[in-house]
C-alpha cells in the first residue's frame, strides 16, 4: 500500500473557511450522535491517523489497529471536544496514545521504517516525474536512514512536523507535548541530522570519471 | 510578499514526504470503525443531555449511503458480480457510492454520458415512476432530455451545451448536464472513484444535504443489471454537486463553481408537471 505523496498532502492541507464549517457542522452533528457524520470524519483522516500510528508502531497491520481503536475511543469521548478547537490534533492524540500502549504493550520494533515509493502513477491527472525521482533518489535515501538514526523523540517530531506536514501546534498536541518541546527536539533533531548527512558526505568516495 | 529563507534540509524532508511509501488505511477500515461505533455508546455530558434531540439531521439516509460506500465499492468490485447486488442491499445503499483514495480504472478516451434516449419534458412525467425535478427555474430550458431505463432503474438527464455565464469545458463533454434518479433503487448503480487530489465538502441546498466534488477529474461509472461495470460506462467527471431531495438523487455536473453549482441546485425547487 504507497501513499500518493503529493496529491494526498495537499489534499489533507485543503481546508479553507468554508471546509472548516463544514467540517464544524459535521463534528456538532457527531456530537449529537450521528453515526453517519462520524463516519464522514473518520474517511477525512482515516489515512493521517494510521500514518501518525505507524510512525510509532513501525508495524502497518499495529497502525490500522491503533488508528481504528483510536477513533472509536475517539467517538466515546466526543462529547469532551470544544467545538472552536482544532479537531484534527485531537484526534491524532488519541490515536498516537493508542499506538504507543499496543507498542509498549506488543514490545515490537522494526527497523528501517521508511522507504521510498515506486514511482506509480498517483491520479489520473498527475504523474510524477521520473527525471526527478531517479535524480533525487540517493539524497533522499540518505535522508531516511539518517531519520532512523535519530531517538525516537527526536525522530518522531521530526517526522510528524514535516512528514507528516502537522504544524508545531498540532505537532504538540498530537504527542502531549509543549510546544517548546517540540521546538527544542526538532532543533535537535534537525541538527543531528545535518551531522549525519555532512558525515555521510564526507565519507562517500568520489566518483572516478570514466576514460 | 515574504521572503523567509527556505532552510534546504527542511526543504529536503518536504520533498521527501513526497516520495514515501506511506501505508494508507485499508478499504475495511472506514466500515470497522463504523461497525465499532454502532454499538459502542457515546458518552454524553450534562449539556449534551439536556439538548433537544428533535434536531437530529434528515441527511442521515444520503450521508450514511456515502460512508457505507467506501465499504460498498471496495467489497463491490472485489465480489463475483452475482454477489454484488445483494451486497449492496444489505448495505441500504440508495444507488450511489463514493470512493475516496481509490485505485483509479483506466477511463477510456471518448465520453460516453449514458443518457439512454432523448424525450421530451412534456412526456417525462408519464414516463417516469417518480416525479424528477424540473429544471432549475433560472435557466432556460435545457437543449436535450433524456431517460435512461435500466431495468426498473430510470435516470432523468437534462442537459445545455451552452450556458450563458458558465464556462465551457475544454472537452466534449456538455457545459452543465444535471442527472437524477430514485436513490431508494439498487439495479445502476452509479459510483464515484475520488483520487487524493478530489475534494469533497458537505453543505446544504434548500435545507437538503448535499456534497461538493471538486479538484481533479474524478471517475464516474455505471453497474448494470448485473452488477459488472465495463469501460463504456467509466468516465472522467468534472466538478459535481449531489444531493438528495424526497428520495431523488440529483446530480449537477460542469466546469462550475461551487456558488454558481449551489445556486442552481437551490433554483430546483418544482417537479415535473404530469
Amino acid at each position: 500500500m504507497s501513499g500518493p505523496g503529493t496529491a494526498w498532502r495537499r489534499a489533507e492541507r485543503r481546508l479553507d473557511a468554508a471546509q472548516i464549517a463544514d467540517e464544524r457542522e459535521v463534528i456538532s452533528r457527531a456530537q449529537r450522535g450521528d453515526t453517519a457524520a462520524y463516519g464522514i470524519l473518520v474517511t477525512t483522516y482515516q489515512h493521517l491517523a494510521v500514518r501518525s500510528a505507524w510512525l510509532i508502531t513501525r508495524d502497518v497491520a499495529e497502525a490500522e489497529d491503533a488508528a481504528q481503536e483510536g477513533m472509536v475511543k475517539a467517538w466515546r469521548a466526543l462529547h469532551t471536544f470544544r467545538p472552536d478547537a482544532p479537531f484534527r490534533p485531537w484526534l491524532l492524540r488519541i490515536v498516537v496514545n493508542e499506538a504507543r500502549n499496543r507498542r509498549r504493550h506488543h514490545g515490537r520494533q522494526q527497523h528501517l521504517l521508511l522507504r521510498e515509493a515506486a514511482a506509480t502513477p498517483v491520479s489520473v491527472t498527475e504523474q510524477p516525474a521520473p527525471e526527478g525521482l531517479l535524480l533525487a533518489h540517493e539524497q533522499q535515501q540518505a535522508v531516511l536512514a539518517a531519520l532512523e538514526q535519530l531517538r525516537e523523540e527526536e525522530r518522531l517530531v521530526v517526522s510528524y512536523r514535516h512528514l507528516l506536514g502537522l504544524s508545531e501546534q498540532e505537532t504538540a498536541q498530537a504527542l502531549s507535548i509543549p510546544r517548546g518541546t517540540v521546538k527544542s527536539r526538532l532543533s535537535r533533531g534537525l541538527s543531528q541530522l545535518r551531522t549525519i548527512l555532512t558525515a555521510d558526505d564526507t565519507h562517500r568516495p568520489t566518483q572516478e570519471p570514466s576514460a | 510578499m515574504s521572503n523567509h529563507p527556505v532552510d534546504p534540509l527542511e526543504q529536503r524532508l518536504h520533498d521527501l514526504a513526497d516520495t514515501i511509501a506511506w501505508p494508507g488505511a485499508s478499504d475495511t477500515f472506514v466500515p470497522r470503525v463504523l461497525d465499532a461505533i454502532a454499538t459502542t455508546p457515546q458518552r454524553s455530558s450534562p449539556l449534551t443531555r439536556l439538548r433537544p434531540i428533535a434536531a437530529l439531521p434528515r441527511w442521515s439516509a444520503l450521508a450514511a449511503a456515502l460512508v457505507l460506500g467506501v465499504l460498498a465499492l471496495a467489497v463491490l468490485l472485489a465480489l463475483a458480480p452475482g454477489v454484488r447486488t445483494g451486497v449492496a442491499e444489505r448495505l441500504g445503499l440508495p444507488g450511489v457510492s463514493i470512493a475516496p483514495n481509490a485505485t483509479m480504472p483506466a477511463v477510456p478516451a471518448g465520453t460516453n454520458l449514458l443518457l439512454g434516449a432523448p424525450i421530451s419534458l412534456h412526456d417525462l412525467a408519464t414516463a417516469t415512476t417518480y416525479r424528477p425535478l424540473a429544471p432549475p427555474a433560472t435557466l432556460d430550458a435545457p437543449g436535450s432530455t433524456w431517460l435512461l431505463q435500466r431495468g426498473a432503474y430510470q435516470q432523468v438527464s437534462y442537459v445545455w451545451q451552452r450556458v450563458d455565464g458558465l464556462a465551457t469545458p475544454n472537452s466534449d463533454l456538455p457545459t452543465l448536464l444535471i442527472s437524477q434518479f430514485q436513490g431508494t433503487l439498487h439495479s445502476g448503480l452509479m459510483g464515484k472513484l475520488l483520487d487524493p487530489g478530489t475534494s469533497v465538502s458537505a453543505l446544504e441546498i434548500n435545507g437538503h444535504l448535499a456534497f461538493w466534488i471538486e479538484g481533479a477529474p474524478h471517475v464516474l461509472f455505471y453497474e448494470n443489471e448485473h452488477g459488472e461495470y465495463s469501460e463504456d460506462t467509466v468516465r472522467l467527471a468534472q466538478n459535481v454537486l449531489l444531493w438528495q431531495v424526497d428520495g431523488i438523487i440529483v446530480r449537477l455536473e460542469g466546469a462550475l463553481t461551487r456558488e454558481q453549482a449551489e445556486q442552481l441546485a437551490a433554483a430546483m425547487t418544482a417537479h415535473v408537471a404530469p
